[in-house]
C-alpha cells in the first residue's frame, strides 16, 4: 500500500522508512531542516513547525547495531521496556542525526527519570524537558502557556529566530494532517482497509515533514470500496493502550477484526482539531482539552471517550494492550476492566514489549479471544 | 526470631517508646467511632502532601504509604500485595499501592492495626489528597481509591523541577492550587479555614522539621548515635503528625536523648563501629531489624540516609503563607533532578564521614530508583567513596534475595578494607 505512494523528496518507497527507521533519520537530516525528536503525543509539534524545525517521533525500533542490555549501565532492568530500547539505540548513536531531543514530562516516572539520564549520557545533544501539568483547569492553562513561551525562547537561542513564525499556519497544516488520518481511520472502521495499514500510515505521518505527508495522502482512498463478507462476520475489535509503536504487532491475521484504536499515537493523536488562530492561550486550551493520556488526572474523560468509540464502531471486544513495566498502563488496567464490565464488553489483556518477544503467545490468545466472541 | 534477639547489637533508644505510644494513640483516635459526631473527618494523603491544611481544619490525615510501612514491618505486605494482584493489579506496580489495595480488598482477614477495632487497615477515608511531588504513581493510585470509595479527590499538582531555579509562573500555579485546596476543604467541612490556626500549624511544622533536622545532624558524630532502623521508626511523626504541638514535644525529647548519646560517645550499635555507610532509598520494611542488625554485627552502621532526609526540607517565611508552602512542597527531593540527587548524596556522604554507600534499587519505586547506576558512578567520582547497588523492594519480599544482597554488601566492605590498606 505505502509502496504505491511515491515521494519526490525521498529516495525510497515509504514502507522502507518504517523498516529502516535509522537510515530514514540520516536521509531526512540531509533536508537541511533541523530535526527534533519527541517522545509523547503531548509534544507541541505545531510550535516546532512554526520555528521551522522538523518534529520527528522517536520510535523504539531496534537499531541494527544496538547491544541489547547496554542500557544497564544507566538504568535498571525494571524500567519501562520501551525506554530501555530507546536508550540502547541512543548508545550506538542511533539518534545522533536529531538536533535535539524533547521530553514532555509530568507524565510517568520512567520518562521523567530518563529525561535526566539522557542529559547525563548525551551531554552534547540539546535535551529539553517540557513539564506538563496533569490538570486542565485555568491555572494549569496559564502555567502551560508560560512553559511553552520558555520553550520557544530556548529554541530561539539554539536555532535562531524563525522570521516566518506563524502558529496559525502550522496549526492549519497539522489540522489537515489530522483530518486525513481521521478519514483513513473511517476506511478502517468500515472494513475497507486493515488496521495495520492505518498504523503504518500514522507512523509515517510522524516521520515526514507535515507538508510532505499531506501532499502524499491528501487524496488517499481505500483500494477496495466494499468490505468483504468475511470481514463482516469477524468480531469487531478495538485496541486500547498507551505509547505503542511497533506496527508489526498489527500485521498478523489474528487482528482481522481490528477496526479502531484508543492508543496514544493512534486515535488519541488525531481525533481532535485545534482552533486556527495565533493565540498561544487558545492553543494551550485545546491541548489540555484532549483525551487525557493514562498519566493524566481526568480519567473519566478517557473512559467516556472509550465508551463512545465502542458504540460508534459497534465494537464486540476490546484488547487492552499494556507494555511491560509501564506503570501508567498497569494502573489503568483495573479501572478500564471495570468500565468495560459495566458496558458488558468482553476484553482481553495483552502484555508485551516493543520487541514482541512473546508474539506467538499473543497470536494464540488473540485467536482464542476472537473465537470466543464469534 | 529468637536467634536474632539473642544476637541483638542494638542500643535501645528510650524515646522511641514515646513515638510508638504517640503513633498508637494517633491510629486509635482515627478509628474513633464518634469521630464524625465530633466534627472531624478522615483524609488519606500522600507522604509529600500539604498536611497542615488538614490539621488546621480538624481533619485527621492518614497515610497509606505509612500504612504500607507498618504492614511491611509486620511482614504482612507481601500477602496483601498478592490479594491486590488477585484483583487484577500488576505485580510491577508500587508495592505500597498493592499493600493498600490488598488491605481494602481483604477486610475479612486480619491486617496490621486490626487490634484497634478488629477490622484492620486504615480508617475509611472521607476524602483524598494527592500530591504528585513524590512520584507519578500516586496519581493513579489515588484515582483508583476515589473510584473504590466514591469520595472526592483533591490533586495538588507539582510538575517536576527541571533545574534549581523555580520560575515565578511555577510558584503561581502552585499557589493558586493552595487557594483551591482551602476552598475544597471548606466545602468538605462546611466551615471556613481559620488562617490564624493554619499559621500556628505551619509554625508547629516548621519547629518539628527543625528539630528533626537537628536530630539527623547528630548522626555526624562518631560513633553514630542513630542507625537506619532508629530513624525509620522515629520519622513517623514528622511524616504523619507534622503540624501538631505533640510532635514538637516528642522531638524535643528525642533530641535530648540522642544528644546525650553523642555527649557520652555512645553509638547506636553496641559493637565497635567499623564501617559507616549511607543508605539511599526506602528501607526493606519486611526485613528492617534483621537486615540492619545483621550488618551491625559486622560493625556496619548507617549514620545517614536520603529517605529520612527528605523530610528535612523546611519553608522560608516571606509573609505569604500560601506561597511559602507552595515553594516548600515543590522543593522535594523526589521532585528534583538527578543532578540534585547526585549532589545531595555526595554532600551527605562527606558530611557524615561515610566509608561507602548502599543504593537500594527498588523495582516498585521507579521515581526513587531509576538513575541510581549513574548516581553511584558520579558520586564515587566526586567523593572517592565507593558504593554498590542492592536489588530489593520495600514491601514485596518476593523481589528480595538476602544471599545476593549480602554478597554485594560484603564485596563493598572488602573494597573499603582494601582502600584503607
Amino acid at each position: 500500500m505505502l509502496s504505491d505512494i511515491k515521494s519526490e523528496m525521498l529516495s525510497h518507497p515509504l514502507e522502507y522508512y518504517l523498516e529502516n527507521y535509522f537510515e530514514a533519520l540520516a536521509e531526512f537530516d540531509k533536508q537541511s531542516i533541523p530535526m527534533i525528536g519527541y517522545f509523547t503525543n503531548k509534544t507541541p509539534v505545531e510550535l516546532l513547525d512554526a520555528m521551522n524545525l522538523h518534529p520527528l517521533r522517536i520510535f523504539a525500533f531496534k537499531h541494527p547495531k544496538s547491544h541489547q542490555g547496554a542500557y544497564e549501565r544507566y538504568i535498571q532492568t525494571f524500567a519501562c521496556s520501551w525506554l530501555r530500547g530507546i536508550l540502547d539505540n541512543g548508545l550506538v548513536d542511533g539518534y545522533n542525526d536529531l538536533k535535539g531531543i524533547m521530553f514532555s514530562t509530568g507524565t510517568c516516572d520512567s520518562l521523567q527519570n530518563v529525561s535526566d539520564i539522557w542529559q547525563k549520557v548525551f551531554p552534547n545533544q540539546l535535551t529539553y524537558n517540557l513539564t506538563f501539568p496533569i490538570q486542565s483547569n485555568t491555572a494549569a492553562s496559564k502555567y502551560l502557556v508560560n512553559e511553552f513561551k520558555q520553550f520557544i525562547s530556548v529554541l530561539q537561542d539554539n536555532f535562531g529566530w524563525s522570521s516566518s513564525f506563524n502558529l496559525k499556519e502550522s496549526i492549519q497544516k497539522y489540522n489537515l494532517k489530522r483530518k486525513i488520518l481521521q478519514n483513513i481511520a473511517n476506511f478502517v472502521s468500515k472494513g475497507h482497509l486493515n488496521y495495520a495499514s492505518l498504523a503504518k500510515i500514522t507512523y509515517v505521518s510522524d516521520l515526514l515533514l507535515v507538508d510532505e505527508f499531506t501532499r502524499l495522502f491528501r487524496d488517499f482512498s481505500a483500494p477496495d470500496g466494499k468490505s468483504s463478507s468475511s470481514q463482516e462476520e469477524t468480531p469487531r475489535l478495538l485496541v486500547s493502550g498507551g505509547m505503542w509503536d511497533n506496527w508489526k504487532l498489527f500485521d498478523i491475521p489474528e487482528w482481522d477484526g481490528l477496526v479502531a484504536d484508543d492508543l496514544s499515537f493512534g486515535y488519541r493523536n488525531f481525533n481532535y482539531l485545534i482552533p486556527e488562530t495565533d493565540s498561544l492561550e487558545s492553543y494551550v486550551k485545546s491541548q489540555l482539552a484532549r483525551i487525557p493520556e493514562p498519566t493524566a488526572y481526568d480519567e473519566n474523560h478517557r473512559l467516556e471517550s472509550l465508551g463512545k468509540q465502542i458504540k460508534e464502531h459497534k465494537i464486540d471486544g476490546v484488547v487492552l494492550l499494556t507494555m511491560k513495566f509501564c506503570d501508567p498502563d498497569a494502573f489503568e488496567l483495573v479501572p478500564l476492566r471495570k468500565h468495560l464490565e459495566s458496558l458488558e464488553i468482553p476484553y482481553l489483556n495483552l502484555e508485551t514489549s516493543p520487541d514482541l518477544s512473546n508474539l506467538a503467545q499473543l497470536r494464540t490468545r488473540l485467536s482464542a479471544f476472537s473465537e470466543i466472541l464469534q | 526470631m529468637n536467634s536474632v534477639e539473642k544476637q541483638r547489637v542494638y542500643r535501645r533508644l528510650e524515646s522511641t517508646q514515646s513515638v510508638k505510644n504517640s503513633q498508637a494513640m494517633y491510629y486509635f483516635q482515627s478509628k474513633n467511632p464518634y469521630l464524625h459526631d465530633e466534627g472531624k473527618k478522615i483524609a488519606w494523603i500522600t507522604s509529600g502532601g500539604p498536611v497542615e491544611f488538614l490539621v488546621a481544619m480538624d481533619i485527621i490525615p492518614l497515610y497509606p504509604e505509612q500504612y504500607g510501612a507498618i504492614a511491611g514491618s509486620a511482614k504482612d505486605s507481601t500477602r496483601l500485595s498478592q490479594v491486590a494482584e488477585s484483583h487484577g493489579y500488576s505485580q510491577d506496580i508500587c508495592a505500597y499501592a498493592r499493600t493498600s489495595f490488598g488491605s481494602i480488598l481483604s477486610p475479612e482477614s486480619p491486617t496490621p492495626l486490626s487490634e484497634i477495632d478488629g477490622v484492620g487497615g486504615l480508617a475509611t477515608p472521607d476524602m483524598l489528597i494527592c500530591g504528585n511531588n513524590i512520584c507519578g504513581t500516586v496519581l493513579k493510585w489515588y484515582q483508583d481509591l476515589a473510584r473504590i470509595y466514591k469520595i472526592p479527590l483533591f490533586i495538588f499538582d507539582t510538575p517536576p523541577l527541571t533545574d534549581d531555579k523555580i520560575s515565578s509562573y511555577y510558584i503561581e500555579y502552585l499557589t493558586t492550587q493552595m487557594s483551591e485546596y482551602i476552598t475544597f476543604l471548606e466545602s468538605e467541612m462546611n466551615k471556613q479555614m481559620d488562617i490564624e490556626i493554619l499559621t500556628e500549624v505551619f509554625q508547629n511544622s516548621k519547629h518539628a522539621i527543625e528539630l528533626w533536622t537537628k536530630i539527623l545532624s547528630l548522626g555526624e558524630a562518631i560513633p553514630a548515635p542513630l542507625n537506619c532502623a532508629d530513624r525509620f521508626l522515629l520519622m513517623a511523626p514528622v511524616v504523619s503528625q507534622r503540624g501538631t504541638s505533640e510532635t514538637v514535644s516528642l522531638y524535643e525529647e528525642v533530641y535530648q536523648e540522642v544528644q546525650t548519646r553523642v555527649d557520652n560517645s555512645e553509638g547506636a550499635i553496641t559493637v565497635p563501629e567499623q564501617y559507616r555507610l549511607l543508605w539511599d532509598n526506602i528501607p526493606i520494611w519486611f526485613n528492617l531489624y534483621d537486615f540492619y542488625n545483621t550488618l551491625a554485627q559486622k560493625g556496619v552502621v548507617f549514620p545517614v540516609d536520603t529517605y529520612t532526609n527528605a523530610w528535612s526540607q523546611n519553608f522560608q517565611e516571606s509573609g505569604d503563607l500560601l506561597k511559602d508552602a507552595a515553594v516548600m512542597y515543590s522543593n522535594i527531593y523526589l521532585n528534583k533532578t538527578l543532578q540534585h540527587k547526585i549532589d545531595l548524596v555526595s554532600v551527605l556522604a562527606k558530611k557524615y564521614q561515610c566509608d561507602g554507600i548502599l543504593y537500594h534499587s527498588m523495582r516498585s519505586c521507579k521515581r526513587y530508583s531509576l538513575g541510581q547506576p549513574i548516581t553511584r558512578v558520579e558520586v564515587t567520582e566526586k567523593t572517592n567513596i565507593p558504593g554498590t547497588l542492592i536489588e530489593g523492594d520495600m514491601n514485596d519480599s518476593r523481589a528480595y534475595s538476602e544471599g545476593q544482597v549480602m554478597t554485594r554488601i560484603d564485596a563493598l566492605l572488602e573494597l573499603i578494607d582494601t582502600q584503607r590498606n
